[in-house]
């Protein structure tokens, strides 16, 4: 008789370790949790390093992901207005298309506390006074952009209560109306909001 | 068809049932033999009573008579559901064979499909209805409508559908009555299966031209004008787009419908638009 046999397969061999490294890192790590627990932002960039340790879940998420970006939509109106509005929405994030941003969005939506947030371009920026309030009727939406909501941060200033830190020269401020937050959650940013008073956010 | 139905008239045909509920394979066994034997003294109108047992609980022996009228409607609802579950016994189900629900197919499926259709529903569910009352209030104006297809992305309530029907012809498609040569006849052929699919769903497969029902009116515009246009009139973004008119804001217009669809299989956008048979001022 010789000597047993070894499994080809990686997963029975002594090294199991290896190849199941990232969930049992994923375990190790889920425990200690993240560095600061009142920080929104700092919580979603660390789950975000989480969700890539695991073997299943990217692909599950993928999978919704594209199953809510791919739902079929319509719109009903005058002949004129209804174009361009459907030319703004399927020419969103630039011209990759609806697909691509929504998809977006929805991965925001799902993976992250800030929730999903959505960069409003429009014909003339918004005319305010002192206090932040509207003087002007806000000019129609000309495109539509996703924002990586790990890089968006609420700040205590009621006319720009938002701040982009995405930008390679630095950060960015944006004026609450033109961002709208698609989604927020109980415990992201809309509860900064409402303790800062900036009630004006658009927010549902 | 007729011969189902004149069937119960011959002499073998079963019309009562002896239920044996908690008999053991030995008693069963003793209760068809027993059957046998009045069928061999008796002749063939012994084989009016079928056995029917049960292996739970006491044994209990109940005799049904199919013919005898139903004496109220909870004895009417019992002796439906024992046909039922008898004949769902006989395939090796139980009662809920009979009836797909999202529930009882979950039999068939994985923890993991199971989960993950779970959450895809709900989270879809949360997601569409927010994302298009934000565009409708943030990014579509005021006399544009906008709507999802279908709120709900997971589309598992139609599937368990089909499942129910696939289910059904295939026990139709595999059923048989043998006769004493043993020669056997099947319930439907494999034609018949396919058009019966084919006329549940299109998924299944296409009709031809003949077997189209075609529509009383042949007329779609009429169809179309005395469906669509209440519809249309009532949404809160054409109200005001006719109201607009009427104030003399905005023009009269076509009024048009434009849809946004993705193919999953091939990943390619599609964007349809369909002129209206109306124009604003029509509907103001």
């Amino acid at each position: 008789m010789g000597e047993l046999m070894g499994s080809k397969q990686s997963r029975l061999q002594a090294d199991a370790k290896t190849a199941w490294g990232g969930f049992i890192n994923l375990g190790h790590r889920l425990a200690q949790g993240p560095n600061e627990a009142g920080d929104g932002q700092g919580f979603d960039k660390w789950l975000n390093e989480m969700l890539f340790c695991d073997p299943v879940l990217p692909g599950m998420i993928a999978k919704l992901t594209s199953a809510l970006a791919g739902q079929g939509w319509k719109l009903v109106g005058g002949r004129n207005t209804a174009r361009l509005t459907s030319h703004v929405l399927e020419n969103a994030d630039g011209g990759r298309g609806w697909f691509h941003f929504s998809e977006a969005v929805a991965r925001s939506y799902l993976c992250r506390d800030m929730g999903g947030f959505v960069e409003l371009a429009r014909l003339y920026p918004p005319q305010v006074d002192a206090d932040g309030d509207l003087i002007t009727p806000l000019a129609p939406v000309t495109a539509l952009y996703n924002m990586d909501s790990t890089k968006a941060r609420w700040v205590r200033d009621k006319l720009n209560p938002l701040r982009y830190e995405g930008l390679p020269s630095g950060s960015m401020a944006f004026s609450t109306w033109w961002i709208g937050q698609a989604t927020p959650t109980p415990i992201g940013g809309a509860g900064i909001v409402r303790c800062t008073g900036a009630t004006s956010i658009q927010s549902c | 068809m007729t011969d189902w139905e004149q069937g119960n008239l011959d002499p073998d045909f079963i019309d009562a049932i002896l239920l044996l509920t908690g008999a053991d394979e030995e008693q069963f066994g003793q209760a068809m033999a027993a059957r046998e034997q009045a069928i061999d003294s008796k002749g063939n109108a012994a084989k009016r009573l079928a056995v029917l047992a049960n292996l739970s609980d006491e044994v209990k022996a109940q005799l049904l008579f199919l013919r005898r009228r139903p004496e109220s409607l909870e004895q009417f609802e019992a002796r439906v559901r024992m046909i039922y579950e008898g004949y769902a016994m006989n395939l090796g189900r139980d009662i809920s064979f009979w009836f797909p629900s999202p529930y009882s197919a979950r039999a068939y499926r994985t923890k993991n499909e199971v989960q993950g259709e779970e959450r895809a529903a709900v989270e879809s569910n949360v997601f569409h209805p927010k994302l298009q009352e934000a565009l409708q209030r943030y990014v579509v104006p005021q006399t544009v409508h906008f709507e999802f297809n279908n709120p709900a992305v997971s589309d598992r309530d139609e599937l368990f559908r089909l499942r129910g029907f696939a289910a059904v012809a295939k026990t139709l498609y595999e059923s048989y009555q043998e006769d004493n040569t043993g020669a056997r006849q099947y319930l439907i052929t494999q034609a018949e299966a396919r058009l019966y699919l084919a006329e549940a769903d299109a998924r299944f497969g296409r009709l031809t031209v003949e077997q189209e029902p075609s529509s009383e009116t042949q007329n779609d515009m009429d169809l179309a004008r005395t469906i669509d246009k209440p519809y249309y009139a009532e949404l809160p973004a054409v109200q005001s787009l006719t109201e607009g008119y009427r104030r003399g804001w905005w023009p009269d217009e076509q009024l048009i419908e434009r849809r946004w669809q993705f193919d999953k299989l091939t990943g390619h956008e599609t964007v349809a638009q369909r002129s209206r048979p109306w124009r604003v001022a029509d509907l103001a």
